[in-house]
């Protein structure tokens, strides 16, 4: 067997057309929302620097086990909303509020 | 006046999209590109498969690298063909659209029947550009 050596060299840089502040937060925000959004149309998202941690906890939750997502929607707040649900049910649900609060979060 | 993302910031983003979570190297023979379409060009068949990505402890100024070394499966009855990208991945499951990051092999590589790729520890590595 041959074993072949290779290094890959990733930088993660502002692509958009906007002021660099922003360039950098959205191009971090698009990255994250890669995973977050597999499909045919990915959603474009300008995140202001105030809400990046935000965007983080979304992404870090968004990919937990349906099991772990739909516990921590029933042990909160908004518990009734997933009254009656399967974890994977529940699950749904709350990724796509996370969608949808990231979505409220962009400046477009 | 500088502006961006402050380097602990960087390091935390680092942290928690890299080590934090599970991640999985997928190599391809085309640039997956930013659309994280992963179809048609990874590689596929002959032993192919993703493979973990173990990064370090802490980044340091903005950047992340493998701790451990990643070692591919051999390909196995056929070839992979000229590999040119790395992407790393949220999922094991081959094809998914689940990039995160990708980037360029410093040199493509040919990888063919009984050939094995392998990262070597620190030869990956994710960076977040500095602030300007």
């Amino acid at each position: 067997m041959t074993v072949k050596q290779a290094e890959c060299h990733i930088a993660i840089l502002p692509t958009l057309g906007i002021s660099p502040t922003r360039k950098r937060m959205a191009e971090v925000s698009m990255d994250i929302f890669a995973g977050m959004c597999a499909g045919p149309q990915p959603i474009k998202l300008v995140i202001k620097g105030k809400n990046f941690r935000r965007v983080m906890e979304l992404m870090t939750l968004h990919e937990k086990p349906d099991a772990d997502i739909a516990q921590r929607v029933r042990e909160s707040v908004l518990s009734s909303e997933v009254e009656g649900m399967t974890d994977e049910e529940a699950a749904a649900w709350a990724r796509a509020s996370f969608v949808q609060e990231l979505k409220d979060m962009s400046e477009e | 006046m500088a502006s961006g993302l402050t380097t602990a910031e960087r390091n935390r983003f680092l942290i928690e999209r890299f080590k934090t979570l599970t991640i999985y190297g997928a190599y391809c023979t085309a640039d997956p590109s930013d659309a994280a379409s992963m179809s048609g060009k990874e590689a596929t068949g002959s032993a192919y498969a993703r493979t973990e990505i173990t990064c370090g402890d802490d980044a340091a100024a903005g950047s992340i690298s493998n701790t451990a070394a990643v070692e591919f499966p051999a390909a196995s009855g056929g070839s992979h063909g000229l590999i040119t990208h790395l992407a790393i991945c949220t999922t094991d499951v081959e094809d998914a659209d689940t990039a995160i990051a990708s980037g360029i092999l410093t040199a493509s590589k040919q990888i063919d029947d009984g050939d094995q790729l392998v990262f070597a520890i620190g030869n990956i590595d994710v960076a977040i550009a500095a602030q300007a």
